[in-house]
Formats: C-alpha cells, sequence, structure tokens
C-alpha cells in the first residue's frame, strides 16, 4: 500500500513539473515528454503488471493538468504498456535499444491518438506540423530519455540491493552457525 | 496467459488496452460534456498553490531572474523592483486608458474586462486563462481583445470564475483576414511560432510588407478587428506568396484583455441534400 503511495506521489509530481515547468526549457520548441520517458522506464524497470497500473493513472494526471479534454492522453499513452511487452520476445539483447525502439514507436502513436481526439473533438489541430514539428523531435527527446531513466533506476536498485546484501551479511556474521546466503 | 504468435503480448495485454481505452474515451466524452469540470475545477484550484509555485521555480530556472548575491545587489534589486511595480501600473494604467479609448470608439460591441491569470503553451496549444468566467457572462466563442483593440483570440473553455483563452497564434485557431490596401482575403494558420501565415496569395498580389491586416466576415470572430501586420512577403514559390503576419496584440505579454460580450459564433447548419 505505501508503495503504491509513492507511486502515486511520483507521478502527480511528475506531471506537474511536465504541465507546469517543462514548457520553460522546450528544446526544438518542444515541451519534453517526461511522463512518456518515466511511463516507459517504470514498465521496463518495475514490470508490465505495475505499468497497466501507472501508465493510465499517470495519463490520466497528465490530462488533468492540461487543458486538453479529460482522457485524451489516457488514450494516448496506452501504447506503452503493449509496447512496452515487447521486450518479453528477446528480440534485441540490448535493454536500452529496445527501450529507445520502444520510445520511438510510442511517442508516434501518441501522436496520432492525441491527435485524432483532438480532432474528433472539434479542435481541429494541425496534422502536418503536429506529426512533424511536434512528434519527431519529441520521439527523439524521449529515444534518449527513457533509456537514460532506466540506466539510473537500475543502477539506484543496484545501489540499493547491494547496501541491503550487507546489512545481512552483517547480521548473518552475527548470527553464529548460521550460513551465509549473501556474497 | 499464451502470448499471441509470440510478440509478447497477452490476451490480458489486449483486455487491458481495449479497457482502458473505452474509460479513456468514456472520460473524453463526459468532459466535452462538462461533467467533469466541477470536478476538475476543483482540483485545479486545490492543487494552484502548488503549480504556482512550481511554475515560479521553473520561470526563475529558465533564466528571468536570479537571487541577489551582495548587500548592494539586494538594493539594487529592490530599486528595480519599485520601478517595475510604478512601471507596470503606468502600464496598467495606459491599458485601462486604452480599453476605455477602444470602447468608447467601438460602441457596436459590449465588453468585459479581465485580467490574464495563468498562460499555457504546451506543444498543441497556446492559452490564456482570464479572471472571468460563467459568472461574468462569459461564454464559450466569444472574442477577446488585446486593451488596444486587436485581436487576441477566443474563449474556449468557460469555468464559474475563470475562463481559458485560445489564442490566435494556437494551430488550432484560423482566422478569415483581408488585406485592405491589397484586396485580398484568406485564412490565417499558426507557424508554430509567434507569427501567422497567409498562404495561397495570387503572385500578383500588390501585399508590402507593413501593410494592416484585419478580420473579415466570418463565423467566429466579427468583421473590422485588427490582426497583425505584414512582416515577411515570401515569393519563392512559383505561383503563390506566402505572407507572414505578426499580430499587433502582445500575445506574450498581455496582463488584461477586452472581452467582447454580445458576439457569438454562429453555428453554420450544412448544405441542404
Amino acid at each position: 500500500m505505501k508503495q503504491w503511495a509513492i507511486a502515486v506521489g511520483v507521478l502527480l509530481a511528475v506531471a506537474v513539473v511536465q504541465c507546469y515547468a517543462l514548457p520553460y526549457f522546450r528544446v526544438a520548441g518542444v515541451r519534453f515528454d517526461l511522463m512518456m520517458a518515466v511511463l516507459i522506464a517504470w514498465a521496463f524497470v518495475r514490470g508490465i503488471d505495475e505499468g497497466m497500473v501507472v501508465v493510465p493513472l499517470g495519463a490520466f494526471m497528465v490530462s488533468f493538468f492540461s487543458l486538453e479534454p479529460l482522457g485524451a492522453s489516457v488514450i494516448a499513452y496506452s501504447p506503452v504498456v503493449p509496447l512496452a511487452m515487447v521486450r518479453n520476445i528477446n528480440a534485441i539483447e540490448s535493454e536500452l535499444l529496445l527501450a529507445a525502439a520502444v520510445a520511438l514507436a510510442a511517442t508516434f502513436l501518441q501522436s496520432i491518438l492525441y491527435l485524432i481526439v483532438l480532432d474528433g473533438t472539434g479542435y481541429a489541430p494541425d496534422w502536418s506540423r503536429g506529426m512533424i514539428e511536434v512528434s519527431i523531435p519529441a520521439a527523439f527527446m524521449n529515444m534518449v530519455a527513457a533509456p537514460l531513466l532506466i540506466l539510473a533506476w537500475r543502477r539506484a536498485q543496484r545501489g540499493r540491493s547491494q547496501t541491503t546484501s550487507g546489512l545481512t551479511f552483517t547480521n548473518v556474521r552475527r548470527s553464529r552457525g548460521r550460513r551465509l546466503e549473501f556474497r | 496467459m499464451t502470448p499471441i504468435r509470440d510478440t509478447g503480448v497477452t490476451p490480458r495485454t489486449g483486455i487491458w488496452f481495449a479497457a482502458v481505452f473505452v474509460v479513456g474515451v468514456f472520460l473524453v466524452v463526459l468532459s466535452q460534456r462538462g461533467v467533469l469540470d466541477p470536478f476538475q475545477n476543483l482540483g485545479l484550484r486545490l492543487a494552484s498553490p502548488f503549480t504556482g509555485a512550481v511554475s515560479a521555480i521553473a520561470e526563475l530556472l529558465s533564466g528571468e531572474d536570479g537571487p541577489p548575491q551582495t548587500e548592494l545587489e539586494a538594493r539594487i534589486e529592490e530599486l528595480l523592483a519599485e520601478k517595475a511595480s510604478l512601471q507596470e501600473r503606468a502600464g496598467q494604467v495606459a491599458e485601462l486608458e486604452a480599453m476605455l479609448g477602444f470602447t468608447q470608439a467601438n460602441p457596436q460591441f459590449q465588453y468585459e474586462g479581465a485580467s490574464v491569470i495563468e498562460r499555457r503553451t504546451g506543444n498543441f496549444e497556446n492559452l490564456l486563462a482570464i479572471d472571468r468566467g460563467s459568472d461574468d457572462g462569459i461564454k464559450e466563442g466569444m472574442v477577446v481583445l488585446s486593451p488596444q483593440g486587436s485581436l487576441a483570440g477566443h474563449i474556449v473553455r468557460v469555468f464559474a470564475n475563470y475562463s481559458w483563452v485560445r489564442l490566435i497564434i494556437d494551430s488550432n485557431v484560423a482566422v478569415q483576414v483581408e488585406v485592405p490596401t491589397a484586396d485580398i482575403d484568406g485564412v490565417t494558420a499558426s507557424d508554430g511560432g509567434r507569427t501567422l501565415t497567409l498562404d495561397l496569395v495570387l503572385k500578383n498580389a500588390n501585399v508590402q510588407v507593413g501593410d494592416e491586416v484585419i478580420s473579415s466576415a466570418g463565423i467566429n470572430f466579427p468583421e473590422g478587428l485588427i490582426v497583425g501586420l505584414i512582416t515577411n512577403v515570401d515569393n519563392s514559390e512559383e505561383l503563390f506568396l506566402r505572407v507572414t503576419i505578426e499580430p499587433t496584440a502582445p500575445l506574450f505579454g498581455l496582463d488584461s484583455v477586452l472581452v467582447i460580450t454580445n458576439f457569438e459564433p454562429d453555428a453554420l447548419e450544412g448544405p441542404a441534400e
């Protein structure tokens, strides 16, 4: 339960940063989609089961803080989960390369779905500009950001597990006669 | 569960995807009907101190401001702030005078003055929030002007005490315009930046840099409002000119606006079969 509360807090913070801070730091005229990178990294590092919960949750939060039809991002971010499942087929050895490919595909699908929703709700978006001037730079940014996040997350996990192992090792040494299970 | 054709995607994922899609569509439909507005309004209000702080920090980090380092610098900053405050007051007075001048010169419209309370620029949007909403008689589609009377945008979403304005440089806004000195008309499009473009202008048209562009009779905006000035005429294409228009309304520096309350867009019916 505590873990999920932390997850909600993290997603809320990411959504607020994405909607209220990142518009000030545009790259190539595009706002970086931090939520997309976080959700991809989450599905890769923590697994698809968690991804199935955090993707719609994070997408809803982005939708809530943006002035878009509420739910548009829920639809637009949904391809992240099926795409992230592709890592199960082990077609590419490198997880980071696969994450970059997933980020690329997910960003394009996100843009298409988002534009379809905007079109369907009467916003009449500029498709050519949306795809060329927004999707391409956003896809490249996510291709770099998602693998970096995964790398950082894995390192943090490794560091934590090493710390945990160390403590256990000490504890095990203290209890005489028990076999050491951690090296 | 068995993966579908070894893609790693299980039927459970398919069900999940379908469920999320349906929930998303349901939310969009509810949102479009305004059912979720009170809930969203309350949430945004509760979050506003936090979101405001995040925006302020981001604004600071983006290089527009910096903390004083010495006493002297602190004093300089204090004086600059005082000067800025006086300038802002002078600006507000000037804006109010401009508003008064414009409204008196254009009595055919009824106006509601409003202050800008937030700016939102996303990848697909350029919006302003103003401190007037349905309680003040604001409705979707109403036209928004700068204090000097230049076209700024139109109302797209109305809450009880605030509204969102989609600016004319937003890629979802098209304004029917004319260049009176060259006797041409067309529809503006956003170029994704701070200017507008007018495409498909015949090459023999006599458009010049500096020409004034005004709104022409259309369903979304009343005619005769100043939209901008032509800043570039590109004749590199074979048949047509590409005209760049810089809006005369200071869209990124607006502190107050005028809403025309007696103009609402016409809803066109479909052509008869």
